[in-house]
């Protein structure tokens, strides 16, 4: 993706993508990233440097929360979950992509074929 | 499979954070490396293949470091700066400059650089002038007392130190002449005058000096132009004693500003204090002490030749008229051969024209046609001089006086950031020093942290110009055989310099503007042209870490 509005665009919604997965269950930040990576079709992957950097900021803002949990396989991962403040937010991020999205629809006559 | 846990610390570095927090994300991030690497293994890649795709997570270590840290701490003004220069990069600078300083001349030119900050000459300190002239009473050596007497700045002390020079070796009286400034108060000008006329009968300077005061008076009373003033001067000539002092310093055989004295003085004083190869400037002070104001002399002259020489021809005293205009003249020669300045060479060749015309016109009307025809031919001479001594000037102003001075401009901005990027320097050694754990600097400190980051650099380039530019005129005084061609050579320069601030004065600008106009418009075109070239790599590198 060369394009800067979409990567401008991508970068602007990472937060909310990540909000969104754990809005599931707690997932590691490996686990993350592989699902946005395969739920987008491929379209959408995050670098390291991008998504670990905004999984401790939504961490600090209290969004989510951050947990050291052991595996099946012996192995101690941290976990993400959403806490509630994550859930108000991630439902006003959604509401705001919904009006942002049906604009720019309208105004560029995008048609879901 | 590597030690990924080691790669990640190792290239993370020190995180700004709390040790357990530290610990947390660099285990984390190692995590996905060992995630990566399995996955690409369960692909069945091989080992070597499956470790270098799983380093691919991590591009950029510094981005990821930064990047973090912002994340953790809320804060996008980090210390350092993403746009500061690195330490290591202001560390290198600051130890060449300190390496500079090994070298003698940098020392120098740093010496010197206070002079254009507060406009004061840096020579020998007024303390070693009191301990030589202490040195000098105690061994009664008049030379190291005449020495202080000379270039001390205090007028009282110079004054005290001229007689006690005088009193322990009367050959030293001349120092006195120091004292005789033509923009001093009449009376100190007077007594050493007096002093000197009387040691020195053969001098016309002291005269002049002598005859100052008067003059002087009559300048402020009257218009300063030289016609309307024949009258007045003549009356001043004629009811004062400054007509007397005139003719006598015309009549004199010399014209001695003691140039020669001072200048071995100086030197056998600083080969003493600092030995051959001494850059001291202390001889380059005072330049202009000693050498009166030849106004008053253009004046007497023109009154000579304009009033007095043919009042005594239409008196029928031919004799006495000849006589004057040839005092004239010989002032005019002994002036011309005698004085270092350009514009002394010119109003004393004006002079010589003059009292030759007139010489010329009088032989002539005494039927004398060999003498005229010599006069005229002297008088041809010395007009031809000073027309060619006008281009000759112009073109000396142009490639000396003004490349003295452009250089002193261009010394003088160097001075001033070498004071402003050590105060820059000092801000930055103390923010490394005091706020070394710190991870962000919010508002106006993080900025000035991130500008101080270039104090050192800036130091250097500075220094670098202030060496090279002031080093041509980092003479010692045993380079030159006389004080003139000191003078000429390397004085515009320091005079320039000493000005310091002044330099950019108002009045300058015109000469700024003419002469620094292009270097500044090229400066300005080659600062834009790499501010776009580097918001274009800016710009290119974001996209790329975008893509990433």
């Amino acid at each position: 993706m060369d394009d800067p509005v979409a990567n401008a665009l991508k970068k602007g919604s990472l937060d909310m993508l990540v909000l969104a997965l754990l809005e599931e269950g707690p997932r590691h930040g490996y686990e993350i990233g592989k699902l946005i990576e395969e739920r987008s079709g491929r379209a959408l992957r995050f670098h390291v440097a991008s998504l670990y950097p905004a999984l401790y900021a939504l961490e600090r803002k209290g969004l989510v929360a951050g947990s050291w949990a052991t595996a099946s396989s012996g192995r101690r991962r941290r976990c993400y979950r959403l806490t509630r403040s994550g859930r108000k937010t991630l439902a006003e991020q959604r509401a705001r992509w919904r009006e942002f999205s049906e604009a720019i629809d309208t105004i560029a006559k995008v048609s879901y074929a | 499979m590597r030690d990924f846990t080691g790669i990640v610390r190792r290239n993370l570095g020190r995180l700004p954070l709390a040790p357990e927090r530290e610990e947390e994300i660099v285990t984390e991030l190692a995590q996905q490396l060992e995630d990566a690497y399995r996955e690409a293994m369960t692909r069945g890649l091989p080992e070597a293949r499956a470790e270098a795709e799983a380093m691919t997570q991590l591009g950029d270590w510094e981005k990821l470091r930064r990047s973090i840290v912002t994340s953790e701490k809320g804060s996008k003004v980090l210390w350092p700066h993403p746009w500061a220069v690195p330490r290591a990069v202001s560390w290198l600078a600051l130890a060449i400059v300190a390496m500079l300083c090994l070298v003698p001349g940098f020392r120098e030119a740093l010496r010197q650089a206070p002079s254009a900050w507060f406009a004061e000459r840096v020579g020998v300190t007024e303390s070693t002038l009191r301990e030589l002239a202490e040195r000098g009473q105690r061994q009664h050596d008049a030379r190291l007392v005449a020495f202080a007497a000379l270039h001390t700045e205090d007028q009282a002390e110079a004054d005290r130190l001229a007689e006690q020079a005088a009193a322990m070796d009367p050959s030293y009286t001349w120092v006195g002449s120091r004292l005789l400034w033509f923009r001093a108060a009449p009376d100190d000008s007077v007594k050493w005058a007096k002093r000197l006329i009387a040691w020195d009968p053969d001098n016309a300077v002291p005269r002049i000096f002598a005859a100052q005061p008067l003059f002087l008076t009559a300048v402020a009373e009257g218009s300063p132009v030289p016609k309307s003033m024949d009258p007045q001067l003549a009356r001043l000539a004629e009811k004062t004693d400054w007509g007397r002092q005139m003719q006598a310093a015309f009549d004199a055989p010399r014209f001695d500003t003691y140039e020669a004295q001072r200048f071995e003085l100086d030197r056998s004083v600083l080969r003493e204090l600092e030995g051959e190869n001494s850059k001291s400037l202390v001889a380059y002070a005072s330049i202009f002490a000693g050498y009166p104001d030849l106004l008053q002399a253009l004046h007497y002259g023109s009154l000579v030749t304009e009033s007095l020489g043919p009042e005594a021809e239409r008196a029928g005293n031919n004799d006495e008229a000849a006589r004057m205009y040839w005092s004239v003249a010989r002032f005019g020669q002994r002036l011309e051969e005698s004085s270092p300045f350009v514009w002394n060479h010119m109003g004393a060749r004006r002079l010589e024209a003059t009292a030759y015309a007139r010489l010329a016109a009088l032989a002539e009307r005494k039927g004398n046609t060999q003498e005229a025809a010599a006069v005229a031919l002297l008088q041809e001479r010395v007009e031809r001089l000073n027309r060619e001594s006008d281009e000759q000037r112009q073109k000396a102003r142009a490639s000396r006086w003004d490349s003295n001075e452009r250089a002193a401009v261009v010394a003088c901005v160097a001075a001033w950031l070498v004071m402003l990027s050590l105060i820059g320097c000092g801000f930055w050694a103390g923010l490394v020093a005091f706020r070394r754990n710190e991870s962000a600097l919010g508002g106006w400190p993080g900025a000035l942290a991130m500008a101080s980051s270039y104090a050192p650099g800036l130091l250097l380039g500075a220094c670098a110009v202030l060496y090279s530019v002031m080093e041509p005129f980092l003479r010692s005084p045993f380079d030159f055989a006389t004080r003139a061609t000191l003078f000429e050579e390397i004085v515009p320069f320091w005079y320039a310099y000493w000005r310091g601030w002044d330099t950019f004065g108002f009045w300058r600008m015109h000469y700024i503007v003419q002469h620094m106009l292009w270097p500044v418009a090229a400066s300005v075109i080659v600062l834009i042209a790499g501010m776009t070239a580097l918001r274009w790599v800016g710009r290119t590198r974001t996209q790329k870490v975008q893509v990433e």
